[in-house]
């Protein structure tokens, strides 16, 4: 009985972030905090490090879910246990790499994507909040057009199609005043 | 030049939703036109931007979100800590416990050497002679009885340790450390009699053990100080105090100022 009321929360909690609930995103990061900073504490992770890996991780969960790729076959915890230990995996390799003759070069990379990031989330800012929420649902979360018409509150896909065109196009246009096209092609 | 159903090729192939198949004919034309490759990349960065800049957004919201106390790794700590304080706490207990039974002990000891059982325990007794026994096998058989005031229970005992013993034990501490001798004072057994059953005197400056000695072992520690020479009786695990002013049978009673007792052990385990 308990356990059927746990797989029915579980389901519940997924079908919510499913379809973008920020909500449910901030309870299952409270329910399984201890459990997944702890997996990178015990393999000599900094309290930081294991915020940050479970932070990405949890997104990683989101976007999945958002776009509609993930058909859960395990446990929500599981999974995201799982992708903690790859994004950990990673991040030791990475610390090793840059403790040898690698130290330079990704650090330049980073430098210009982060300025670029920087940059291009400026203009975004420039944007009215619908504009920031339907491009971000749509390349970030990957929402169909229906689902961002549902929580936009948009009367049809038709509705949500057209504005995404001109907030998208308007985000293009600012950019290219920040840029000349040059920038982003060195 | 790009048309517009490029673009919206691009569009779909950078928010992934397109086919494989689609997918990779998107890529053929990228390759084929320097133009549309230009335009895909330009629209690239703009799209991994707004993500990057959506991922930095829910980081945020999980950032400020409040974790509850329980989840948290200092909760964790604290539990450790508190599993800890636990596990000291019941050490401690357990220390205490076995150090006042180890006192028990010794002044059941004691009690017992004093309290040899009677040979033909009377029916009510036999559950507490038994024990005892078990205890004083290593006594003679033909032990006399029992005599009265031998039966103190540890506390009579103990309050029987008048504050001038107490503040001598704790003296002698220091005593420990002072030249050591083997000691050629003689010592005589003499068994028990009716009066005397575990006691001790010195006469002529040797010293009398009144009791059942003979079949155990004992030992004389003896300490010289520039005023005075101090006695110790080791026997079983106790040790007893001797003056050698005494030169009238006194009741052997265990050293029980821990202090002493733990420089006498270090000094006999030397």
């Amino acid at each position: 009985m308990v356990y059927r009321t746990s797989l029915k929360k579980e389901q519940e909690i997924f079908e919510r972030i499913c379809k973008g609930d920020e909500k449910a995103l901030e309870q299952l990061y409270k329910k399984y905090y201890r459990m997944m900073t702890k997996m990178v504490i015990t393999n000599s992770g900094t309290e930081d490090e294991a915020r940050d890996i479970y932070q990405d991780a949890l997104i990683v969960f989101w976007q999945k879910s958002t776009s509609g790729k993930l058909f859960l076959t395990s446990k929500i915890s599981t999974y995201i246990y799982s992708i903690c230990q790859n994004l950990w995996r990673k991040e030791l390799d990475r610390k090793k790499r840059l403790s040898h003759e690698e130290k330079d070069i990704p650090v330049i990379i980073n430098t210009d994507i982060k300025e670029r990031n920087r940059i291009i989330g400026e203009c975004l800012d420039k944007l009215d909040e619908t504009c920031r929420k339907i491009l971000m649902y749509y390349y970030f979360e990957e929402m169909s057009m229906q689902e961002i018409a549902d929580k936009l509150g948009f009367a049809n896909t038709d509705t949500t199609k057209t504005k995404k065109y001109k907030c998208k196009k308007k985000l293009d246009e600012l950019v290219k005043t920040l840029y000349s096209e040059r920038d982003f092609l060195d | 030049m790009a048309t517009e159903r490029d673009f919206e090729l691009l569009d779909d192939y950078l928010s992934n939703r397109l086919s494989k198949e689609e997918s990779a004919e998107v890529e053929g034309k990228i390759e084929a036109d320097p133009e549309l490759k230009q335009e895909f990349q330009f629209q690239q960065s703009v799209v991994e931007s707004v993500r990057s800049k959506r991922a930095a957004e829910l980081k945020m919201l999980l950032n400020n979100t409040p974790i509850p106390f329980s989840q948290t790794i200092q909760a964790e700590l604290l539990s450790k800590v508190a599993a800890s304080v636990v596990v000291a706490g019941l050490a401690v207990m357990a220390y205490y416990f076995y150090q006042s039974n180890d006192t028990a002990e010794q002044v059941q000891e004691y009690q017992n050497e004093q309290v040899m059982p009677s040979p033909e325990p009377s029916p009510d007794q036999n559950s507490t002679v038994q024990s005892e026994e078990n205890i004083v096998k290593d006594s003679p058989s033909d032990s006399p009885t029992t005599k009265t005031i031998e039966k103190s229970s540890p506390s009579s005992t103990t309050n029987e340790r008048s504050e001038a013993t107490k503040n001598r034990e704790r003296e002698l501490v220091k005593v420990i450390s002072s030249t050591f001798v083997t000691s050629n004072t003689e010592v005589i057994t003499r068994g028990e009699s009716e009066d005397y059953t575990y006691h001790y005197a010195f006469e002529d400056k040797k010293l009398v053990l009144f009791g059942s000695f003979e079949k155990n072992q004992y030992q004389i520690l003896e300490f010289i100080t520039k005023d005075e020479h101090v006695f110790f009786l080791n026997y079983k695990s106790n040790y007893y105090l001797l003056d050698d002013q005494i030169n009238a049978p006194a009741a052997l009673l265990p050293i029980q100022d821990t202090q002493l007792l733990k420089k006498l052990r270090e000094f006999r385990t030397k």
